[in-house]
């Protein structure tokens, strides 16, 4: 064998294909540590070509990204350019202007670009999306023919603007203007504003901090610090620079470190994968189930720590499960630090539990089998089984608990219906913790059973659950005395108890009767135990949770917390510190400037926290050059802002305003901007307002929020806070509390004692119940704040169970697919049976007109929910038009506005309508003006607004618009003036009523999913009783017929009171049976008749056999004694002793017929085949040339016979089996399950039977052995049939025979005697 | 019956075993200790230098990354997975506000992230919970 095929013999075995393969692994290590040492090295030794390269690079990519994005832009406006709605309308003024809005929308919608298409005279015919800024010297170069591209920085984000000229005819006849973000659409992120700009996304994909410039000319060396490359427009002008930061020597090799790092953990965790499959293979060949269990065991959670170890997944996955802020715990070092890494905990536990107990199920015997322990050692075992088995429990809660209080995740909330994926995990972990607590509980009460079944035997399974529920039902009780914190109920705990005593009675009463399991049963016990214990404890620990969140954020929340503000203005001042912005401030472009206080607040901690603020920045002098106000303390910052000092230093300062609960303080500081000459750039001024109720930053527009997702504002239930002084409201911020409303007795008594500051109670107010929190304000006054949650409704816990549902279908569904993917794999089919083709067909027959109207009903919902919504925005437009062309207050008339911008935000709080109103295309004032201010919002009014409105004449229109990845609805209405001609346009979006959106959706989908939850259940149970009651009869029409076959004419028929053509069936096949049992007992009475001619003839013939030597002895004798022969003494002792022998043959002839004919009288019992095997086997011991060995399956029982007979038949075969070996060999006996009965099989090494005379071998009288009479199988066969089994031989000539005897086991409830 | 005492004993073992996993706290009595177990911990990059001081809610807001209320196991691995994308170079607290029910401090932390050095600054608060001084309050921003 040459080198070559060697080496592909290696591979081709599965050992020497491990090896290879962990041999690569670790070569694989090995050079990524040199590669690793090489590039630290080279980094090291030539630093700054190193930091040149990967600057180089990153520039390279950052500055492709940016001409891509160009290029698709100028592609998009030409190809706009070229259309013939375009150049048509341009030039001839046909086909109308309202296509071209349609186009213009069309683009706007689809591509999210800001899209204006100009006459020849520059003047916009038609637009839609953000403005493109100051455009007319671009737009006169593209009217003159150039394609021209530059970046637009009025806004909140920078944009990159490409305008083309139109042509038709080659004439110029108007251009086409396309603008894409560059920026971030807002600096801040929250639920609404998600969006990024193209540096941070660059940043995220190259590892390298990466920054657009387009602040002029200049290049930015920020000190050698960064590198730069020039942007170029498509008419070469320069836009702008990318600035890559040069990447720090030590962070550099740190991230090369880490990266190596996880690149090494990924390779060594397949290693590890692959020595625990090898290892596995070693673990399946350890004999003693103890050492392979705990070897087992051992190598599931070796391999689960060296992943932990490795740190992996989650140092490639960050997000999703594997964020801790959805839920860390830290058991077990780990091993739960997030919901991804507990779901790869769980299912180890749960493989591992279900590996022990598949194990110690298949070996250990029956259930009710008493321990050899004598009761005073097992019932003592029993009881700390017992209380071991909750503590376990308490384990449970406890990781069920950690599940809810160290965890983010919404349990309960009405307002989605799917759970996230997150959850749905979480949920899985529960389902799966759940499974394997029941799984080993299961098996524990199996061995408490076992330890008290002590005493007689007809006593021991009545004693033995008897003392175990009573076991069970102490440690349930004391458990809760010993424990202080037992977590869960005395009545949870019994009743898990009795769920545990259930299972484990139904696993013991299958293994009684030896029927066989069925794993889809046991999997769907498994997961409504599971579901029925989780339940109560998520539903506690949720509630629990609810009320600790509430009483933190009473506690933290209702003091201002001095230190925390003066931080929170320091950061925001510590932020103006950049270079960046001093770039900006030295260049003075005003726009840009005036951005910079918006963007530094937009990303500083006064917005994530959501406070009230003013960012300002000033020039030299500390004249405003920009500043951005949020909130409703306005005119209290404003005064703090005005009195604050400008000098070299930073300088905070704290003002305390108004007293009582609309006391205020405000936060302010200031602080230089300095170039790095130290010359003065401006100032910056940070003010921040604290209300005693910060609870609710309401003023504060949702969305310019900030990221904080776990505050009060974001709690999924509703919190109400109200303030009462000497028991009486006094303020409150919800409007269903009446004024005058009084605290309720229980928290009057409660809070008389005034050394007490809180106390929880509920609150009742109108129809609705309110979990309230009574905290005193400080002690000794009569202020108490109340931090009320409404009660949760039943629709609310049925949404919530529908989704546990949801969840748990869903896992179902998985372990179903795994299942049968495994069983395809094994080359094992699925056999549906009637009842599961009967309860599909019934299911879909109920859910699809169900789903269908569901369908229509959701369709009908929606359009219903939208009609509102259109109604509502009509209304409101209507009103604030009313409202703003009669308003007496003259500073909010069409005509003047915005004159005075609060006074129309005065105006929108009382009419309770947030609004925009349009002239000429712009914007004039708005209810929240800060939004267009800081370029959020485009200015100008929608194009497809306009195009309908003042183009289309529509009185009334609604669109859908988006903000970030927020979509809502607003309202259009044109304001007309007496002649009836448009002089503005007015707007009400429903983007700053979110909350009320969730609170509707929450009701709909609690009362929508509550009702289809309850129809689904009850179809669900009708479908299942009806599915059992048509096809029970069908499936035991199918077992009596299986019977039949079997030879078993005595079979129980199904109620033949059914009904109709099954009814018919069943009353045939029991004639049929009838008929065959007539049959049969004539052809048994003629075999009888036949047996016994047979036997007439063969005694007839044995006995002459005999006689015929016992005649000649006896002419022999008289012959000799006639002749008077010598030797006649001799003769005459001959002769007798044949004569007696042949006496002898013929008593034994007799013993053996009369056996055969008149078998003892039987007395049927109870019996354990693996006993009588093992008796059998025990009258052989004296053979001491034979092995003997015998086996007995798991679950084998109890069949009906006489105890002796059924040994001496095995006895029979046995001894068969012995001569056919010779006296010397090997015979094995195994007892095993089969088809509803218990199969012994005796298998010999021997000689075999020869094919021609098997079908002879239960004849009687046939014998292939010179002694017997040939009638040891034909009693065997006549034992078993009499016992309604059967006996089979099977043999192969020179290899040996099996003769397998099989009897029917015990039905349920049979008697023991007969 | 050899197996199943064996089993039995092995499962009393494992039981108590985790009961005496989570070991009791000792809690200190100065605040300045607890800053001092802070500042030392963030220098390093090492949470569980400082994680024994978590209040069992705790006020995260970590710049680029969670805001919001979490336990004190969550805010151990919120910021153990912070400082194990920025690598901290120097910290230090500045100030200390003295107070009698909240004491913080504040200081600036210089920290190596994707090859490129960052500046955060950095809050803590405490609160007095029983016998112990407790954080409350966690921001890097």
């Amino acid at each position: 064998m040459d080198a070559r095929s060697r080496i592909a013999t290696m591979v081709a075995s599965r050992r020497s294909r491990f090896m290879v393969m962990a041999v690569f692994l670790l070569l694989l290590v090995a050079a990524g540590r040199l590669a690793e040492y090489l590039l630290v090295t080279n980094a090291v030794v030539h630093w700054e070509n190193v930091s040149d390269g990967q600057c180089a690079d990153a520039l390279a990519k950052a500055t492709g990204r940016f001409t891509d994005l160009q290029r698709s832009l100028r592609r998009t406006a030409a190809d706009l350019a070229s259309r013939q709605e375009v150049t048509g309308y341009l030039t001839r003024g046909q086909p109308g202007r309202e296509r071209l809005f349609a186009r213009v929308t069309e683009i706007n919608r689809t591509q999210d670009l800001g899209v204006e298409i100009r006459e020849k005279d520059g003047s916009v015919a038609a637009w839609d999306g953000p403005e493109g800024g100051n455009t007319e010297a671009a737009v006169r170069s593209a009217l003159h023919g150039r394609m021209v591209s530059f970046i637009d920085r009025s806004g909140a984000a920078s944009r990159l603007v490409v305008i083309v000229p139109v042509r038709a005819d080659t004439q110029v006849v108007g251009a086409v203007s396309v603008s894409a973000a560059v920026g971030a659409g807002a600096p801040l992120s929250n639920s609404l504003l998600r969006e990024r700009g193209l540096g941070e996304r660059l940043s995220e994909e190259l590892g390298v901090a990466v920054e657009f410039s387009f602040t002029g000319e200049g290049e930015s060396p920020r000190d050698g610090r960064a590198c730069a490359s020039p942007l170029i427009g498509i008419d070469s002008v320069r836009l702008g620079s990318v600035n890559v930061m040069k990447p720090v020597r030590s962070a550099y090799l740190e991230t090369l470190d880490a990266r190596f790092r996880l690149g090494e953990s990924v390779v060594l965790a397949l290693l590890a994968g692959l020595l625990a499959m090898g290892a596995g293979e070693l673990i399946r060949r350890i004999k003693p189930t103890l050492v392979r269990l705990i070897a087992l065991s051992a190598l599931i959670w070796g391999l689960r720590y060296a992943l932990l170890f490795l740190d992996l997944p989650s140092s490639v996955w960050r997000g999703g499960i594997f964020d801790p802020a959805l839920f860390a715990s830290p058991f077990g070092g780990g091993l739960a630090r997030s919901v991804g890494e507990m779901t790869i905990t769980v299912i180890a536990l749960a493989l591992n539990v279900v590996l022990i107990a598949a194990t110690l199920l298949k070996r250990e015997g029956p259930a009710a089998a008493a321990m050899r322990i004598p009761p005073l050692a097992g019932l003592p075992l029993a009881a700390g089984i017992t209380f071991l088995l909750y503590w376990l429990l308490r384990g449970y809660g406890a990781a069920i608990r950690s599940g809810v209080a160290d965890s983010t995740l919404t349990y309960f909330d009405a307002r989605v219906i799917l759970p996230s994926p997150e959850l749905a995990f979480m949920i899985l972990n529960f389902f799966l913790l759940g499974a394997s607590l029941i799984i080993a509980a299961a098996g524990m009460t199996l061995l408490i059973l076992r330890l008290c079944a002590a005493g007689p035997e007809r006593w021991r399974t009545r004693l033995s659950w008897t003392l175990t529920g009573l076991f069970f039902l102490t440690a349930s009780v004391l458990f809760g005395v010993f424990q202080q914190n037992p977590l869960m109920s005395d009545a949870y705990r019994m009743g898990f108890g009795a769920i545990i005593l259930l299972i484990t009675y139904r696993i013991t009463a299958a293994r009684a009767v030896a029927r066989p399991v069925s794993i889809r049963r046991q999997v769907l016990t498994v997961m409504a135990a599971s579901g029925l214990v989780l339940f109560p404890l998520l539903d506690a620990f949720t509630h629990d949770r609810d009320r600790g969140r509430v009483e933190i954020f009473a506690v933290e929340e209702l003091k201002p917390v001095d230190g925390w503000l003066k931080y929170v203005v320091e950061e925001g001042l510590q932020g103006f510190d950049n270079d960046t912005y001093r770039e900006r401030l030295s260049e003075g472009y005003a726009a840009d400037v005036a951005g910079i206080a918006f963007e530094r607040w937009a990303s500083s901690l006064a917005c994530s926290q959501g406070y009230d603020a003013i960012f300002t920045v000033t020039d030299p002098y500390g004249q405003d050059a920009g500043r951005f106000v949020i909130g409703g303390s306005v005119e209290a910052m404003s005064q703090a802002e005005a009195m604050l000092p400008l000098g070299r230093g930073r300088m905070i300062r704290v003002r305390d305003i108004g007293t009582g609960v609309n006391a205020l303080k405000v936060y302010s500081g200031s602080m230089p901007i300095l170039a790095a000459d130290s010359s003065l750039f401006g100032y910056a001024k940070v003010v921040i307002a604290a209300a005693q109720q910060s609870l609710f930053r309401g003023e504060t527009p949702a969305i310019l929020r900030g990221s904080s997702r776990a505050g009060i504002e974001s709690f999924y239930r509703r919190i109400t806070l109200s303030e009462y002084r000497d028991g009486v409201l006094l303020t409150t911020n919800d409007p269903e509390v009446p004024i005058g409303h009084t605290l309720p007795d229980a928290a009057v008594e409660a809070m008389s004692d005034t050394a007490r500051m809180s106390v929880w109670s509920d609150d009742r107010i109108g129809d609705e119940v309110y979990e309230t929190f009574f905290v005193r304000r400080s002690p000794a006054t009569n202020d108490i704040v109340a931090l009320g949650l409404r009660q949760l409704g039943l629709a609310w816990h049925i949404v919530s169970a529908v989704k546990l549902l949801a969840a748990y279908l869903l896992i179902a569904l998985l372990i179903i697919v795994v299942a049968r993917v495994a069983a395809m794999r094994r080359g094992e089919g699925y056999r549906v049976t009637f009842r599961d083709r009967l309860l599909l067909a019934l299911l879909v027959t109920a859910l699809l007109p169900l789903s269908m109207i569901a369908l229509y009903i959701g369709v009908a919902d929606r359009e219903r929910a939208d009609e509102s919504v259109r109604r509502r925005l009509d209304e409101e437009t209507q009103n604030v038009i009313y409202n703003i062309t009669t308003h007496p207050d003259p500073g909010v008339t069409i005509l003047n506005l915005p004159s005075d911008r609060y006074a129309v935000e005065q105006l929108a709080s009382e009419i309770e309508t947030d609004f925009n109103v349009y002239t000429d295309r712009q914007l004039r004032a708005s209810s929240k003006q800060v939004l267009y201010d800081v370029g959020i919002f485009d200015s100008r009014l929608s194009g497809n607004a306009y195009a309908r409105i003042v183009l289309g004449g529509e009185r009334f229109m609604t669109q859908t618009e988006r903000v970030g990845e927020m979509k809502y609805t607003v309202g259009y209405r044109p304001v007309l003036d007496a002649r009836g001609d448009i002089i503005g346009v007015v707007s009400v979006p429903t983007l700053f009523r979110a909350e009320e959106g969730e609170q509707e959706i929450a009701r709909r989908n609690a009362f929508l999913l509550g009702a289809y939850a309850i129809v689904l259940l009850a179809m669900l149970l009708i479908a299942a009783v009806l599915a059992n009651r048509i096809a029970r009869p069908v499936q035991q029409l199918t077992e009596a017929t299986r019977r039949v076959a079997r030879g078993e004419l005595d079979v129980p028929l199904p109620h033949a009171g059914i009904g109709g053509e099954i009814s018919d069936l069943v009353r045939a096949f029991g004639q049929m049976i009838h008929d065959l049992r007539r049959n049969r007992e004539e052809l048994v009475r003629y075999e009888r008749e036949l047996a016994w001619k047979e036997m007439a003839k063969q005694v007839a013939h044995e006995i002459k056999n005999p006689l015929t030597p016992m005649r000649l002895s006896i002419q022999h004798l008289r012959r000799t004694f006639l002749d008077k022969a010598g030797n006649f003494p001799e003769i005459l002792d001959t002769v007798t002793r044949t004569i007696i022998e042949q006496i002898d043959t013929l008593s034994a002839i007799a013993s053996e017929f009369s056996h055969f004919a008149r078998m003892p009288r039987r007395t049927l019992s109870r019996v354990r085949c693996e006993e009588v095997v093992e008796e059998a086997v025990r009258l052989f011991s004296q053979e001491t040339r034979v092995t003997f060995e015998t086996r007995a399956e798991v679950g084998v029982s109890e069949v009906v016979a006489d105890r002796d007979e059924l040994r001496r038949a095995l006895i029979n075969i046995i001894r068969n089996g012995i001569q056919a070996m010779d006296g010397a060999g090997r015979i094995e006996i195994s007892t095993l399950r089969r088809a509803e009965g218990v199969a012994i099989a005796v298998q010999d090494h021997g000689k075999g039977i020869p094919e021609e005379i098997r079908p002879k071998l239960f004849e009687p009288n046939f014998s292939t052995k010179t002694d017997g009479m040939g009638l040891g199988l034909a009693i065997v066969k006549k034992t078993v049939d009499d016992l309604g089994g059967t006996v089979t031989v099977d043999s192969k000539e020179g290899a040996g025979t099996t003769v397998t005897v099989w009897l029917p086991s015990v039905a349920e409830g049979s008697g023991a005697e007969r | 019956m050899h197996r199943t005492l064996l089993i039995t004993a092995f499962l009393f073992l494992l039981n108590a075993a985790l009961s005496l996993a989570g070991g009791l706290l000792i809690g200190k009595g100065d605040p300045r200790e607890v800053f001092d177990d802070i500042q030392q911990g963030i220098a390093a990059g090492n949470v569980s230098l400082f994680s024994s001081h978590f209040h069992t809610q705790v006020h995260v807001t970590l710049r680029g990354g969670e805001s919001g209320l979490y336990s004190a196991n969550q805010a151990y691995y919120l910021l153990q997975n912070y400082f194990r994308d920025r690598k901290p170079a120097s910290f230090a607290f500045t100030t200390f506000g003295e107070s009698d029910t909240n004491p913080y401090a504040t200081g600036s932390l210089a920290f190596n992230m994707r090859g490129s050095r960052g500046h955060a600054q950095v809050y803590a608060a405490l609160s007095h919970n029983g016998e112990r001084w407790v954080v409350t309050h966690m921001n890097i921003y």
